[in-house]
């Protein structure tokens, strides 16, 4: 059987973004949330107006 | 920060300048056409990165309105109305964050046709961010159903052995739902006088129409999320899409259902979307529990990660239709999440499919010793997937489910087992994998 290598540079840095944005996104939710929080607010403001009524 | 005028607009067509600078490439230098093309198509990508990274940094995050606003009239009864809300605006950057990764990831492992494939790669990131993008009925429709033309051509010309089955069935499942919504938006566009989506989210449709146009939109975004019982043509399209066809598929494309849901079905048909709540839930319900069972069963990789896929999308539907702000900020942050997860986890098969050639489980086993830097990748997004705590995958999950416990605790209990489901085939796959 041919040797099996681990991952090379390129793959790592295909990789390495994606790790970053996960950990990120797990440890500061924040930086999300923060964008939705007012569109969401509006949206089910405007719901719950709506089957309120 | 720099402003950018139309910036929107930019944002959208720079992937597709690109396709034609490939094009012309080619007609310059046909040697060196497929090496030209890769990076004509990473230097556009991360290009189009660059520019949605400014306009999310340009963005008003404390105003819900419509930002960027571009309206020109089209032709009559259409317009070229392009804006991006807080919801939006992630989305776009999202998809130009995916791009340059699928482009990397291509770039050894695809040899045939390289021009066309990046072409493409290209037009696909065009018309997804145009979905985001669109305030017109059908200006999106045009996007949406666009999407579909690159995605089949990218399964079916560089796809696995049953490439031609998997991209029709694709292609066939996703249209048949959305000529539903062609004819709801036509009807809608006929009743109001009116194309724009923010003047239609204030229309108040009458309580005997909304059911009806609520279904038809159902039927387009409840094909692409996609949900249990018409989710079956995910796996096969995942199992025969080359490694960044899976990426985009999973990652972005799935995520227009959910865009979809939130953009017409929740705020123009409230009423509706009241009524056929605990037709989503229960729906959704069967897809997390039921599908993450199936997961179990699967000794293809790809198969097991699709089925996986569907099984978190559930949470996202049930978020959704939950209607609180807990369950659509989870929503969206679920999609978001599961945009890098199950991306990397498509990667991560790409990368042991390189070495060995199969994507039978039962053929892997004790992978750790022979690649320690691939072993912890692979482990942290298993980890990801199943929610663990510290990874972006468990804000998605908690906060839906946090949601839907208002409005349904039944909902929330077998939601909460699922994610107990999710542990088991996770896990089961990473020792077969990497142990056995």
């Amino acid at each position: 059987m041919k040797a099996i290598t681990d991952v090379d540079k390129r793959e790592l840095l295909i990789f390495a973004p994606l790790i970053i944005g996960t950990l990120w996104l797990g440890v500061q939710p924040g930086l999300v949330l923060d964008y939705t929080a007012a569109s969401v607010e509006a949206l089910t403001t405007a719901y719950r107006a709506a089957i309120g009524g | 920060m720099p402003q950018i005028p139309y910036i929107l607009s930019v944002v959208t067509f720079l992937p597709l300048v690109g396709a034609g600078l490939i094009l012309l490439a080619r007609l310059l230098n046909k040697s060196g056409a497929d090496s030209a093309a890769r990076w004509i198509a990473l230097a556009t990508t991360l290009v189009t990165l660059g520019v949605s990274a400014v306009l999310v940094a340009t963005f008003d995050p404390s105003s819900a309105a419509y930002q960027f606003v571009e309206r020109f009239v089209w032709f009559v009864g259409a317009e070229y109305h392009m804006g991006v809300d807080g919801i939006s605006i992630l989305f776009v950057l999202l998809t130009a964050f995916l791009m340059p990764i699928c482009i990397l990831a291509s770039w050894n492992t695809i040899k045939d046709r390289v021009v066309d494939y990046m072409i493409a790669f290209l037009v696909l990131e065009t018309l997804v961010i145009g979905v985001f993008t669109s305030l017109d009925l059908f200006l999106f429709y045009i996007f949406f159903e666009g999407t579909l033309v690159p995605m089949f051509i990218i399964i079916g010309v560089w796809g696995g052995a049953n490439r031609i089955y998997a991209s029709y069935k694709f292609f066939l499942y996703t249209l048949l739902g959305s000529v539903l919504m062609l004819l709801a938006m036509l009807w809608m566009a006929a009743e109001t006088g009116t194309t724009s989506i923010p003047a239609l989210k204030e229309y108040a449709f009458s309580a005997e129409a909304q059911p009806l146009l609520w279904l038809a939109f159902f039927a387009s975004f409840a094909v692409k999320m996609p949900m249990w019982p018409v989710h079956t043509w995910l796996p096969d399209a995942h199992v025969q899409a080359p490694t960044a066809g899976s990426v985009i598929l999973a990652g972005i494309l799935l995520k227009l259902g959910g865009y979809g849901f939130l953009l017409f079905n929740l705020p123009m048909f409230p009423q509706a979307s009241q009524m056929f709540a605990p037709l989503v839930f229960t729906l959704s319900v069967i897809a997390i529990v039921y599908t993450s069972l199936v997961a179990f069963r699967q000794t293809d990789m790809k198969k097991l990660i699709a089925y996986s896929s569907v099984a978190h999308m559930g949470f996202v539907t049930m978020g959704i239709f939950a209607g609180n702000d807990q369950g659509v900020q989870g929503a969206v942050f679920q999609m978001l999440s599961h945009g890098l997860i199950s991306g990397a986890l498509f990667l991560c098969v790409g990368v042991v499919y390189d070495r060995m050639h199969t994507r039978e489980i039962a053929l892997y086993g004790g992978l750790t010793a022979r690649m320690p830097w691939f072993a912890a990748i692979f482990m942290l997004f298993t980890m990801a997937n199943v929610g663990l705590p510290g990874t972006s995958g468990f804000i998605g999950e908690i906060l839906t489910m946090v949601g839907i416990y208002e409005v349904s605790t039944w909902t929330a209990l077998f939601a909460a087992s699922g994610v107990i489901f999710s542990a088991v085939y996770a896990l089961t796959l990473y020792r077969n994998v990497m142990f056995g």
